[in-house]
């Protein structure tokens, strides 16, 4: 009798000390706890877009919004200076705004998944325009380099200009150039600037031109005396 | 009965060892202390001016309990419009520091667009705690002010430099001072030459002996002053190797 007890003392012992070992194991030993999601930073994200006149003369123009700290932002556009503007955000609107003699709005319906579904744009308290656009990630590195994009070139609005148009950027260094005939293009023509890591914007002379990428297809806008916009597919 | 009681007292040991085993070191908790950023100086003598084509310096006190990862500097126009930005964030010399002094020179185009702008600093640390300071400046242009047309820095070698360009100062040339300077090694040099002096433009050519001057990144600080007592600063930046 009394080695059982002794014997059930000794299991209840074991199976004690068992319990505590297992009960402090870490959980994370065996099992990966996901990452926490990061929250959504719109500064670590830009709006890209285009613009089309509602009325009158009809040509299609591409634009950029950085938003940089302090609810401040930079529209981007053919101008040499970037317009300096502010903004808003809230659950399902981004808005960018400019006071002044350069008055302007930008407005953005954004879902839950930070996508952008309707496009807002107006200057000058008058101008209404066609806007569309993207909220892109903004990365350090260059989406556009090494690739070529072949698309129809339109001129001052919906006269095809070249149907078979090609840019092709080079794979070291920020210049790209574009032209007809691919065996001939030259991609060291243009220097540009790198914006965000898949847009970008290049003047020489009185040429400007600014494009950005998504889904594979860029879209660009070149002011050369008249007006060019197209949309190229990666090759 | 006896056993029974010692295996009661057996578990009600167990109990609190397993209560007391588990419970985490790093509950303890600690005082969270977030850094502070201070601009102590915008603009030469903290005179909150700056002028095209010169360097805007900036002079920030952090104080950051934990190691800072990078100090952002951030510049837009005070108002909206369009104007002259720049953003930039800055890790070598400050990331993995405490409590660094954080000195840069921002180019100012020649382009720049006069007005009132917003100077934004923020430190953000490793823990990811981020502070701030917000100082209004101006820019400001001075036909009046002196400068270097085309000024240029080149290495001859290891142990000589170039500096090069045409000087203008309608208030009479006075003097040119150069500081070469690294996180390693610092030298002054003051030009004053006789055939410089009272002059309205003058050829600048001056080999500058670095002798001695380790490998490293170099910044080129040059100021030209005029009779009048006016100045143009300039930042060129230059890697030895």
């Amino acid at each position: 009798m009394f080695k059982f007890k002794t014997t059930k003392l000794l299991t209840t012992t074991i199976m004690a000390s068992a319990i505590l070992f297992a009960s402090c194991s870490k959980n994370d030993d065996t099992t990966p706890v996901p990452e926490p999601e990061k929250p959504f930073d719109i500064t670590e994200h830009f709006v890209a877009g285009t613009l089309t006149q509602a009325t009158g003369s009809k040509y299609t123009s591409v634009f950029f919004i950085q938003f940089l700290e302090d609810n401040k932002a930079l529209m981007i556009n053919t101008s040499a200076n970037n317009l300096s503007g502010t903004y808003t955000m809230t659950e399902d609107s981004l808005i960018f705004e400019v006071e002044g003699g350069n008055a302007r709005t930008a407005r953005f319906a954004i879902d839950e998944n930070k996508k952008i579904t309707g496009a807002y744009y107006t200057a000058f308290t008058s101008l209404q325009y066609n806007a569309t656009g993207e909220i892109l990630t903004s990365s350090e590195e260059n989406a556009l380099a090494g690739k070529s994009f072949k698309g129809e070139e339109f001129k001052m609005g919906d006269v095809s200009n070249n149907p078979g148009f090609i840019y092709s950027f080079n794979n070291t260094a920020t210049q790209y150039g574009s032209g007809t005939i691919a065996d001939t293009i030259n991609n060291t023509r243009m220097n540009y600037t790198l914006i965000g890591g898949s847009a970008f914007k290049a003047i020489n002379g009185s040429v400007t031109e600014l494009g950005f990428l998504s889904n594979k297809t860029l879209t660009v806008f070149k002011a050369s005396g008249l007006y060019y916009y197209g949309k190229y597919e990666q090759q | 009965m006896e056993k029974s009681i010692i295996s009661f007292k057996l578990f009600y040991l167990f109990a609190v060892l397993l209560i007391f085993s588990c419970s985490k070191k790093d509950d303890v908790m600690k005082p969270i202390v977030t850094p502070t950023i201070v601009l102590d100086e915008v603009g030469a003598n903290n005179s909150k001016v700056a002028y095209p084509g010169q360097g805007l310096h900036i002079q920030a006190t952090i104080n950051a309990p934990e190691k800072i990862v990078d100090v952002k500097v951030q510049i837009t126009l005070a108002t909206t419009n369009y104007g002259w930005d720049f953003v930039n964030t800055y890790t070598k010399g400050y990331a993995g520091l405490i409590n660094p002094d954080f000195h840069e020179h921002i180019n100012i185009p020649e382009d720049a667009t006069a007005g009132s702008y917003t100077l934004l600093v923020i430190v953000t640390d490793e823990a990811g705690q981020k502070a701030q300071h917000k100082v209004d400046f101006e820019i400001k242009r001075d036909p009046s002010l002196p400068l270097i047309n085309g000024i240029s820095l080149k290495a001859i070698d290891a142990s000589m430099l170039n500096l090069s360009g045409t000087v203008q100062a309608s208030g009479t040339i006075d003097r040119i001072e150069v500081e070469v300077q690294s996180s390693a090694w610092t030298n002054k040099y003051v030009y004053a030459d006789i055939d410089m002096i009272g002059k309205t433009s003058f050829e600048l050519n001056k080999d500058i002996d670095i002798t001695g001057a380790p490998e490293g990144h170099y910044h080129i600080n040059v100021t030209l002053y005029d009779k009048a007592g006016k100045t143009m600063f300039y930042q060129l930046h230059i890697d030895l190797d």
